[in-house]
């Protein structure tokens, strides 16, 4: 990203057009080009929010490791960034997650599947945990994220899975039939990856934050 | 589920049986009426003298009590759906809010119009009136609760602030000089609301709540919701004084007795959402609870002119229940 790299955008971009790897079209000119490129990379858009839900709790365990050993339910590996809107890492953001479990359970008593993270130095988080249930009343499997970060607004938000059978493997089509997704960009796409013995889900979720 | 939690439920749900059976007081059909529709969610006006019912054609109706009469229709406007409706502590009042973050407010008398505005920029979920009507407390999605004046011009009174998420619940004090309100955040606050200064707050509770109340004798406030219990604790500090278990599921509503010494607790399912959950009137003192009703078709319940009242709804047939 935009600060971890010793050379600006404009000057990547014109040693790609000098060795070829990038045509610009004939109304660019590459200061022009790197410009509108710049200006495209410093303005990331809020991650849309979405409902806090009713089963949100307070001070839930600061750990990853939601999923403990001989879980029910499809392994779910979850890891994504945090950024602000300028396109920079966030390595101070606290994020809760919390969900049900593999039948679509929320535990009131206890913290299972729930987690306070922080982001590391790159932005970064991750979390393992497994791909959550349906239940009565809410249409899709989802995570629930809250995520604070100084000079920052809070968002709250929900994770969604492209392979939840309602959106019938066309989630940019179907993805309102859950009427609390605000925005197709909520449902990500899952990677399976392992070993045919060990195969567990993944995926990717990055965040922006607005200034407060 | 925990086994203990399943346990806890196990010996509820055979407390509640006993109480049944035991019978001390019972639900009498008091009418049923007929609807073009079915009727979703009600709300029973203090004065006793009616009861506002939305129904599935997105129609908000006011029905006479005892009778049945249906006095008047309110269309949802522009195709904007009811999303909330309350009506004020001496009855005068029904203020309806839509999707659109609309609030009306309506004479119930005659059904006319009074004030219409736009009170937040999402849909409503939570409206509560003041005794008097001169007060609204707007919830809107994850936004900050709001209360409006609307003696005259509505005007905003007062903006809560929860550190995140809406307001779950709100409750005014009877003389509508305090509010009381639990967000998504989990922290219950009171506020003032002539100066709109917070001047309370208690953090005792670990998830959302979405019932609260004031005991009329201003000596408690109260709130419920997935905590395993209600919690009572003073206005004046925001400390917790005693708390009150066990309970069979999510606290929906609570609704403080005319007496002073009981609540009226509703309730739903955590763990499938439509299970039918018992109504449930907790004598504060001794802790004990009788079975108003099983849940079962329940709609709504309410406080009518010192009445318990109990809604269900099968098809398009309300019945109306008093308990006596």
């Amino acid at each position: 990203m935009i600060g971890k790299f010793s050379l600006s955008r404009r000057e990547v971009l014109e040693r790609c057009i000098a060795f070829g790897a990038v045509t610009l079209a004939g109304s660019l000119t590459p200061s022009l080009a790197a410009a509108a490129w710049e200006q495209h990379e410093r303005n990331l858009s809020p991650t849309p929010a979405c409902e806090l839900g009713p089963f949100y709790k307070r001070l839930a365990p600061n750990t990853g490791e939601m999923r403990h050993p001989g879980d029910p339910g499809m392994p779910l590996s979850i890891s994504g960034v945090v950024y602000n809107m300028r396109g920079e890492v966030l390595p101070d953001a606290t994020l809760e997650l919390w969900q049900t479990d593999h039948l679509g359970h929320y535990d009131l008593e206890g913290y299972r599947y729930r987690a306070v993270l922080h982001s590391d130095s790159k932005g970064a988080y991750a979390a393992e945990s497994v791909i959550p249930g349906h239940y009565p009343d809410r249409v899709c499997q989802h995570v629930h994220y809250l995520i604070t970060a100084p000079g920052h607004k809070p968002l709250i938000t929900q994770l969604y899975f492209a392979t939840d059978p309602v959106f019938e493997g066309d989630p940019a089509k179907n993805y309102n039939r859950d009427p609390l997704i605000s925005s197709r960009e909520l449902v990500r796409p899952v990677m399976l990856v392992g070993d045919p013995k060990d195969v567990h889900a993944s995926v990717h979720f990055e965040l922006v934050l607005e200034k407060a | 589920m925990t086994d203990s939690f399943r346990m806890r439920n196990i010996l509820l749900i055979f407390a509640v049986a006993l109480a049944m059976t035991a019978g001390a007081q019972n639900l009498r059909r008091a009418t049923r009426v007929t609807l073009p529709a079915t009727p979703r969610s009600v709300q029973f006006s203090p004065s006793g003298q009616q009861v506002a019912v939305l129904a599935g054609d997105d129609k908000l109706r006011l029905i006479n009590l005892p009778s049945g009469q249906v006095l008047l229709a309110v269309d949802a406007q522009d195709k904007r759906r009811i999303t909330a409706f309350a009506y004020s502590g001496d009855g005068r009042w029904l203020a309806v809010g839509d999707r659109a973050g609309a609030v009306s407010l309506i004479d119930s008398r005659s059904g006319s119009v009074a004030k219409k505005w736009t009170a937040a920029e999402k849909g409503i979920d939570t409206l509560v009136l003041s005794a008097d009507g001169s007060k609204l407390a707007v919830g809107a999605g994850d936004l900050p609760g709001r209360v409006w004046d609307t003696a005259s011009e509505p005007a905003l009174r007062l903006t809560t602030h929860p550190e995140f998420g809406g307001l779950t619940s709100a409750a005014f004090s009877s003389d509508a000089h305090l509010l009381l309100t639990a967000d998504g955040d989990t922290v219950v606050r009171l506020y003032d609301v002539n100066s709109g200064k917070k001047l309370a707050s208690n953090r005792d509770l670990l998830l959302e709540s979405f019932g609260t109340a004031f005991i009329p004798d201003g000596h408690y406030a109260v709130v419920g919701g997935a905590d395993p219990a209600i919690l009572f604790f003073d206005p004046a500090t925001g400390k917790t004084k005693r708390k009150l278990g066990s309970h069979p599921g999510v606290v929906d509503s609570i609704t403080a007795a005319p007496d002073g010494k009981h609540l009226i607790v509703t309730y739903f399912d955590a763990t499938g959402l439509t299970k039918p959950m018992p109504i449930l009137y907790w004598d504060i003192a001794t802790e004990k609870s009788q079975v108003i009703s099983d849940g079962k078709g329940v709609i709504g319940c309410g406080v009518a002119k010192d009445q318990i009242w109990v809604a269900t709804a099968k098809d398009n047939t309300l019945e109306l229940w008093r308990w006596e």
